[in-house]
């Protein structure tokens, strides 16, 4: 059984941080803050991804989390330059 | 110290492996050629990087090709991908869809004023990348960055008409609901990788076939979990009910050309994911997953199948019908035999062949609002041009399944492969779904041939949107500006002739007609001489599932 | 078995949901327990400036070029995660390693490039 049970505790909170997060996408309207949760999940899984590298002594872990991180700047930068370009031709943003 | 226990590890990459990748780096060198010639390129002329691509493609292709014959494929880069048969062939059809999207493109972009042209032949080639890294890798870390490559550049490319409110909306929408899909994967794969300690896919399968699954043994809560949110991830992505809501918005509002690559292209990528996490990985929990999977494949043919047929615009139709044919391929994911594996294989290319030419004609019919592309469109089409009308309907026959075309292979393969497979009650369900699929198919063939335009007096109100950004000096663009009124006729023959239809007087764009005939020459030899294909199949599916 | 796995994953999602909405509601009821029935005031609800009066309204356009070069921040900032962690270990990577992170920047490189020739790094 590779994982101890103190790992349990940072699962506990990253998946709380994932659910608000997922929550706070299925509530919110606007998509500045749905974006905002979305980066919330994917954080939330950076830290179960690093409890999990930590003890299992694996450096696996730790590379996905870089990788999560990069993706996750790019998803900004892609998800904020379609706001802009919508908020250019509209001046108001929002997903109804 | 933190990394005091971890052995300093290096890997130098060899030969091999940069070979190995070779049809994905002369993809990558030709999108950031497009993309550095894109700035050298003049305004409004920028169909020529369409033919940069297109060689790209090619070049692409021809390696795949060569390393299928050489027959020397497996693991490079340390397992992050690997080119196996299975990577290969969903390879060939990738580079098939990008290849005939970037045929269709130059007249569309054209016509819809596309002011990024350069931009979107580059996203065109880096998505195509994106999926074929997703097919090819061999684990999870390479599965999610090639998801969120293609991912990425389709958010873009969803939105890159920026004159069409649609269209950015489409490009929003996708944006959210699919990196909203991505986190759940992402943390199906934490979870996986916390179970097992691995996150190459043969690591997690050796793992998971050594150690009994048990929900009392510690990992088997996670794993129960990590399959949950990856199932949930993945059926987004191919769009499978229920999680289909995206689909028929996004379809519909981005440019036709990107929908066409998209919805074979992702499909196709995340299909083979699909298939390497959950017949190759974890098949050794199929009993937990199956059900599940059964499941969704059900709702999928089912609903996608009632949904399209209610709908009047084309291309919307053809959306839920993607819906209805991940259904399908859903089945054959269920099934999980070698048999089923290679009628998935089977059916992605057939798929490949007969959606991106039906999208080709929509294509060619839509006009510059995004509009002209609803039954009564295509109503009398077999008259005003026989040869877009022919090709339409073998497309429509195609995708209803007819013997003859390559949709009836796809079909035959994935239903035979069921029953074989002990799932006859999916076959059944899914003959069924796909007689509803005849109905709303050849309703489209009916309204060709058998139907007559209106003839009341027409208003065709062009250009929605007034264009902000003074858009390419074309033809068709001045063609479809202002506001005609068709005058009223009484005999149909008139009628046909002084109905305005601007994308018809802006003729088809050379590059959309050998699309088009490469998509319709692929739906008949796939459906008449298919044994080829279905000997390749069998072998990547060999190397997959054992 | 299955039953019993797919039971614990339901228990942990309404537990979790579960969590954000009790939260919710908490804070709620705390607000309308402690914060309610005090007074009104017009001034009360006006920005705080520290002690300045407010000018017009906090909804002002900024310039697009600002988001823009947000954007291009971003962009370019989190590649020195690679970079770094290249850096770390250089000496063991040797010559490919080299090469490699040559490259990895030269695309940067390009990128950049890019946006330059598009005219994105122009100041307005």
């Amino acid at each position: 059984m590779p994982i101890s049970d103190h790992v349990t505790a940072y699962l506990i909170v990253s998946a709380l941080l994932f659910t608000i997060g997922a929550m706070g996408v299925l509530v919110r309207r606007n998509p500045l803050v749905m974006f905002m949760s979305i980066e919330l999940m994917l954080n939330a899984v950076n830290l179960s991804f690093m409890a999990f590298a930590h003890f299992l002594n694996s450096v696996d872990g730790w590379m996905f989390v870089f990788l999560v991180l990069t993706v996750a700047a790019a998803e900004v930068v892609v998800g904020l330059a379609i706001i802009v370009s919508i908020f250019r031709s509209r001046h108001e943003i929002d997903v109804d | 110290m933190i990394f005091a226990d971890i052995s300093p590890f290096t890997y130098t990459p060899g030969a091999t492996d940069w070979l190995r990748i070779l049809p994905e780096l002369i993809l990558l060198g030709t999108g950031l050629l497009t993309l550095m010639a894109d700035l050298v390129a003049a305004p409004g002329r920028k169909g020529w990087l369409a033919l940069v691509g297109l060689a790209g493609v090619i070049g692409a292709l021809v390696a795949t090709v060569m390393l299928w014959a050489g027959g020397t494929y497996g693991d490079a880069f340390y397992g992050m991908v690997n080119d196996d048969r299975v990577a290969l062939f969903a390879s060939v059809v990738i580079l098939f869809a990008v290849g005939v999207g970037l045929l269709f493109s130059p007249g569309y972009v054209e016509r819809q004023g596309i002011v990024h042209a350069g931009e979107y032949y580059t996203l065109m080639i880096l998505a195509a990348l994106g999926m074929m890294l997703m097919s090819s890798a061999s684990n999870l870390m390479m599965l999610f960055v090639g998801l969120e490559i293609l991912s990425l550049a389709l958010y873009i490319l969803s939105a890159i008409v920026t004159t069409r409110r649609r269209s950015q909306e489409a490009g929003m929408k996708y944006f959210i609901l699919s990196s909203f899909a991505s986190a759940f994967l992402l943390y199906g794969m934490a979870l996986t990788y916390g179970a097992t300690g691995k996150t190459s896919l043969a690591g997690i399968r050796a793992f998971v076939t050594t150690h009994a699954f048990t929900m009392g043994s510690g990992f088997g809560p996670l794993l129960v979990v990590a399959l949950g949110l990856m199932a949930v991830g993945f059926c987004f992505k191919v769009s499978a009910i229920p999680f289909q809501a995206w689909t028929p918005d996004v379809y519909v509002g981005a440019p036709t050309s990107v929908t066409a690559f998209m919805s074979v292209g992702t499909k196709v990528a995340a299909f083979v994911g699909l298939a390497r996490v959950f017949l190759f990985a974890l098949s050794p929990l199929r009993p937990t997953w199956e059900p599940v999977l059964w499941v969704v494949a059900v709702l999928t043919m089912i609903g996608g199948n009632l949904l399209a047929a209610t709908q009047r615009d084309v291309k919307r139709m053809l959306a839920y019908s993607s819906v209805a044919n991940a259904g399908y391929m859903m089945v054959a994911v269920a099934t999980h035999t070698q048999a089923s594996f290679q009628g998935l294989l089977i059916y992605l290319a057939t798929y490949a062949a007969m959606n991106l030419g039906a999208f080709g004609v929509v294509l060619a019919l839509e006009r510059r609002d995004g509009q002209g592309t609803t039954l009564d469109d295509f109503a009398g089409l077999g008259r005003r041009n026989p040869a877009l009308a022919a090709l339409m309907a073998l497309f429509m026959f195609a995708l209803a399944g007819t013997p003859a075309t390559a949709g009836f292979i796809g079909k035959w393969y994935v239903f035979y492969a069921a029953m074989r497979g002990a799932h006859v009650e999916l076959a059944i369900i899914g003959l069924l779904a796909s007689l509803v699929g005849v109905y709303y198919y050849l309703r489209v063939v009916w309204a060709i041939y058998f139907t007559e335009p209106a003839t009341a007096p027409l208003l065709v109100t062009a250009d929605e949107s007034a264009p902000v950004h003074e858009p390419i000096a074309s033809a068709s663009a001045t063609a479809t500006g202002g506001v005609a009124l068709a005058e009223p006729a009484t005999a149909t023959g008139i009628a046909m002739a002084t109905r305005v239809l601007p994308a018809e007087r802006a003729p088809v764009h050379l590059a959309t007609w050998l699309g088009l005939a490469l998509a319709g020459v692929l739906t008949l030899v796939l459906g008449i001489v298919p044994m080829l294909m279905v000997d390749w199949a069998l072998a990547a599916a060999q190397t997959l599932v054992k | 078995m299955v039953a019993t796995g797919y039971l614990f994953a339901a228990i942990f999602f309404l537990g979790g949901c579960a969590f954000v909405l009790g939260g919710l509601a908490f804070a709620d009821t705390l607000n309308a327990l402690l914060l309610k029935g005090r007074k009104r005031a017009a001034s009360k609800f006006d920005t705080y400036e520290s002690g300045e009066i407010p000018l017009g309204s906090a909804w002002v356009q900024y310039p697009l070029a600002f988001y823009i070069f947000a954007l291009l921040f971003v962009a370019f900032d989190v590649d020195i995660v690679f970079i770094l962690s290249w850096a770390v270990i250089f000496q063991q990577l040797g010559w490919f390693g080299f090469v490699e992170i040559v490259f990895f920047i030269a695309v940067l490189a390009l990128g950049l490039v890019y946006a330059w020739r598009k005219g994105v790094i122009r100041w307005i």
